[in-house]
């Protein structure tokens, strides 16, 4: 894969997740103003901008903002939240969403034009900005929050003043709130996972570069541009902005940490400073070594400004059995004494030194690693933190060098705070986890054969040994697995906005719950479940929802409601699509089965009600009188119910009449972990999901009936029918065995010959190459390697 | 002049071969779990390091006699690339392999027809006999026949039957 292309897909992946944002608190907007959200949106269409411009799509960058101009102007009361606006806003996430598409399949978005939608958002941000006076900043006087935002964006409003309107220059300029420019050293830490930390550190200097001037930065941008970055930058930067700004402006994705510093007040001088005398063993065999590690444990205390021999000299071996350290730190100095000694370090004397202070160091990478340790205890410095910098974090670096876990490279130490930051999103090809799950499986059993052979032989150590492994192995299997479940949300995000759509199209009221989607399924069965859903969705805003003046006549609440929700059930996931609207009439249905000859007329007259819902499912069936773009082309339900079907699903309609109707959608997560009881029926083992089983009983056999043509035994005064699945499986042993088993409904038992225990394991789907047998749910492959067939009990008995 | 990548494989006493591109490897037998309620020609599936591999009882297909249970142990399995179908692995018993043979395509005989669609030939390979022991009595101009598979097809038919 080329760089480019790396790039790209980073670029798809992050701004799809910033598109979601936008468009999904745009809704929010639309229920009423939220601060929350706009922020969010302001962040998202940043960042965006950003990432667009940088990657060179310059009508996505433009656009992008566009959209925050105008978001600012709503940000400060200016511009108020019109359903017109709002529909511009989603015309524009749209566009966006095309170009990202575009994007993704390799074009540059450049055929995808923005202007005619640049336009509309000009329009409202010059009518909004002229209606109210144009002083952003001097709304900011009571509010922390108000004066945040401004600062972050004064950058925006000249751009966007001096593009438009040179008259609104003047209120900027002159404005006496201005913050004073200010120097400040800003010093970051990217990611040490990041792998373009290049494009990284460039659009941070980009971001910045738009709050203020960049006096210099280390490494400098051409550097930068070469690649030459490790995971640090420190830039200088003049601006009027505010640390706020400066900070959210710096603050993008892999940025670990971003410190920012007011120059002028000189921190380090208040630090004091110390003088170490290190003696080391003169047996030591690796002088320079040790000395190098009770550096870098020094540097983890705070500054060093000098050593002596020096860094260099120590490096290429050059030290006798003693060596001299400045250090400045605000650690107490048994600490840094501690921090000190080390294997082979024969003695450390501290005092304390008060030389002036060179002050070139100051934009040392050494300073940004004492700044960062000194500030984090000295809470009332006026420097920024990030939420990362909690005391835990800061416990934990400073226990690190006590544990004596002295090697620790330097970089490690950031590392538990850095996974708090990121929101990583991991796109990984579903084979390859796939794979990983075949061979972690296959880890299992082999691991099983090892402990066999360990107990054949008697090896006690050796079965302790494996013990240990298989314990790991079961850890790695419950992730692997794990890691395979994504939640509902991933495609429940998207329908308010659906909902929202076609019920403005239909002109209806709608109100969208949705409650659940927090609930997981296999990646597989959400993937093929979404467009069901947004069927069924549009179907019930479309057909179902009455418009507001129908409910207003039928006495219901003019806003119709409709709710989507899942949970689990048994090992099931159930997801209910529910509305409160006419509900599904029999007569229509009826009358439309009749026209498409689906049904005879007498059918029709002795169709019991619960089965009329059930037409709706038949092919070639619409009860919409107007075919709309939205739904109804006749080929929906029942391509809705063969998508569900194709999952191993299914799907259930329940109405009433002018009251609403629900689809109940039952999906088995097929590659989900399921308890079962393995059962051995002539000598072949089968599982049964614990869910379908009530209990295990042991009968006489001479206690079974014939009823009929079947049989059925007499337990605890309940009469079971006995069903032997001896066409599957071959006739059972005559155990007297029974598994009493929940099966549509009631009660039923099967003859087992003998019931082996319960355990966990890994439904796998029949390959289409065999079909589908009825009363085969799935195979799974249990600890031992073996390959054992799933009952479905409700297809069993044919 | 093209030539062809072919393995050899001998299912009762007769001589198949199938392009090499659709082998992944070839496994010794292993117990195989029957299916409840699948299709004939399905003998079962197995566990192939984790992987469910669905076992295809050529015979069936084929229309040959049964294998008769001895000698079961001598019997491989030939695991096909899962591209094959669809994604699922699949695999086929045979009762033995033999080798990798490069084949020139003047020595396949193209058979059209019925004989064709129904058996899955995709042609007939003639090739001369190497073993010495014939070599005097034909002096060469014997020719053993290979039936040419056409597996592709074949899993095509299968995966359509189930649909």
């Amino acid at each position: 894969m080329t760089d480019e292309d790396s790039y790209r897909k980073l670029f798809v992946a992050e701004s799809i997740e910033n598109h979601e944002t936008i468009v999904n608190n745009i809704l929010v907007l639309e229920e009423g103003s939220d601060d929350n959200a706009i922020d969010e949106i302001f962040r998202a269409a940043h960042t965006l901008k950003g990432m667009s411009a940088s990657m060179g799509y310059m009508q996505m960058e433009h656009l992008c903002h566009k959209m925050e101009d105008v978001f600012h102007c709503i940000r400060n009361g200016e511009i108020g939240i019109t359903q017109e606006l709002t529909d511009i806003f989603l015309a524009c996430t749209d566009r966006i969403e095309e170009m990202i598409e575009d994007i993704e399949s390799g074009g540059d978005s450049s055929s995808i034009e923005a202007e005619d939608l640049v336009e509309k958002l000009k329009n409202y941000e010059t009518n909004g900005g002229e209606e109210e006076t144009y002083l952003p900043e001097t709304e900011d006087t009571d509010s922390d929050y108000e004066s945040i935002i401004s600062g972050a964006n004064s950058e925006d409003i000249r751009e966007s003043t001096e593009s438009e309107d040179p008259s609104q220059e003047h209120p900027i300029s002159e404005n006496p709130v201005i913050p004073k420019i200010q120097k400040y050293i800003i010093k970051i830490e990217i990611a040490d996972d990041c792998n373009m930390k290049d494009i990284r550190a460039l659009i941070v200097l980009q971001n910045l570069e738009e709050l203020g001037h960049i006096v210099s930065s280390k490494p400098t941008s051409e550097e930068i541009d070469e690649g030459i970055i490790e995971d640090k930058l420190e830039i200088i930067i003049e601006s009027d902005s505010g640390e706020e700004a400066l900070k959210s402006a710096a603050s993008i994705t892999d940025i670990k940490s971003v410190l920012i510093e007011p120059v002028g007040e000189d921190i380090t001088e208040k630090t004091p400073e110390y003088r170490l005398f290190i003696t080391i063993e003169p047996e030591c065999g690796m002088k320079d070594v040790r000395a190098m590690i009770v550096i870098q444990n020094l540097e983890k205390l705070g500054n060093i400004i000098s050593t002596s021999p020096s860094l260099e000299e120590i490096d290429s071996g050059e030290i006798k059995d003693s060596f001299e350290v400045i250090l400045s730190s605000e650690e107490p100095e048994s600490k840094i004494q501690n921090n000190a000694y080390g294997t082979e370090i024969k003695g450390v004397k501290i005092e304390p030194y008060n030389p002036e202070l060179p002050s070139k160091e100051q934009i040392t990478p050494e300073v940004l690693k004492s700044t960062e340790t000194t500030e984090e205890i000295s809470a009332p410095e006026p420097e920024i933190q990030l939420e990362e910098f909690e005391p835990g974090d800061l416990k934990k670096k400073d226990i690190k060098p006590l544990d004596g876990e002295k090697e620790t490279p330097n970089r490690d130490k950031n590392k538990d705070s850095s996974k708090k930051r990121e929101v990583k999103n991991l796109r990984v090809d579903i084979s390859r986890l796939d794979q990983m799950m075949n061979l972690v499986e296959d880890l299992v059993i082999n691991g099983g054969r090892l402990k066999q052979i360990a107990k054949e032989h008697q090896i006690k150590e050796m079965d302790e040994a494996l013990n240990m492994v298989s314990r790991s192995i079961s850890d790695l299997q419950n992730l692997t697995m794990y890691i395979r479940m994504i939640p509902l949300n991933h495609i429940f995000n998207r329908f308010p906005r659906v909902v929202r759509d076609v019920a403005h199209h239909d002109g209806k009221e709608v109100e969208f719950i949705m409650t659940g989607g927090e609930t997981e399924l296999d990646r597989s069965v959400i993937d093929g479940l979404g467009d069901p859903l947004l069927h069924l969705i549009r179907n019930g805003v479309n057909h179902g929802i009455e418009t507001p003046d129908v409910r207003i006549a039928a006495g219901k609440d003019p806003k119709g409601t409709v709710t989507l929700s899942a949970f689990r059930d048994q090992g099931n996931v159930v997801i209910q699509l529910s509305d409160d609207g006419k509900g599904i009439s029999r007569k229509t249905v009826l009358r439309k089965a009749i026209e498409k000859g689906l049904l005879s007329e007498d059918e029709a007259e002795n169709l019991p009600d619960e089965e009329v819902p059930g037409l709706l499912f038949l092919p070639g069936f619409s009860t919409a009188e107007v075919i709309t773009d939205i739904s109804g082309r006749g080929v929906g339900l029942d391509v809705v119910k063969s998508a569900i079907e194709s999952l191993k699903g299914s799907i259930k309609v329940k109405s009433v009449e002018g009251e609403g109707s629900t689809f109940t959608l039952t999906l088995p997560p097929t590659m989900a972990i399921i308890e079962v009881m393995m059962v051995r029926i002539n000598n072949r083992r089968c599982a049964i999901p614990i869910n379908a089983v009530v209990e295990v009983a042991k009968i006489n056999l001479d206690n079974i009936n014939r009823i009929g043509k079947s049989e059925g035994i007499l337990l605890r005064d309940e009469v079971l029918q006995l069903h032997r699945l001896d066409e599957m499986f071959g006739q059972a042993q005559p155990s007297g065995i029974i598994v009493i088993l929940q099966y549509q409904g009631s009660k039923c038992c099967i003859p087992v010959d003998v019931v082996e225990g319960q355990q966990e394991i890994v439904v796998k789907p029949v390959s289409n190459i065999i079909g589908t047998c009825p009363g085969v749910g799935g195979v799974t492959i249990p600890g031992d390697g073996d390959v054992v067939p799933i009952l479905d009990v409700n297809t069993m008995i044919i | 002049m093209t030539a062809i990548d072919v393995v050899e494989f001998e299912i009762n006493n007769e001589h198949y071969a199938l392009d090499i591109g659709l082998t992944r490897e070839i496994v010794e037998m292993v117990q195989i779990t029957p299916v409840p309620r699948a299709p004939a020609h399905i003998a079962g599936i197995i566990n192939l390091r984790g992987e469910i591999t669905n076992i295809i009882n050529l015979n069936n297909i084929l229309g040959l006699p049964e294998k008769d249970g001895k000698d079961i142990e001598e019997h491989k399995i030939i695991v096909l690339v899962p591209d094959a179908a669809e994604g699922s692995i699949v695999g086929i018993i045979v009762d033995a392999v033999h080798s990798v043979l490069q084949i020139s395509e003047k020595d396949i005989e193209q058979i059209d027809g019925g004989l064709s669609n129904e058996a899955y030939v995709k042609g007939i390979i003639k090739i001369d006999e190497k073993d010495s022991e014939n070599q005097e009595s034909d002096k060469g101009e014997r020719k053993r026949l290979i039936i040419w598979l056409d597996i592709s097809q074949l899993l095509q038919d299968l995966l359509a039957s189930t649909r």
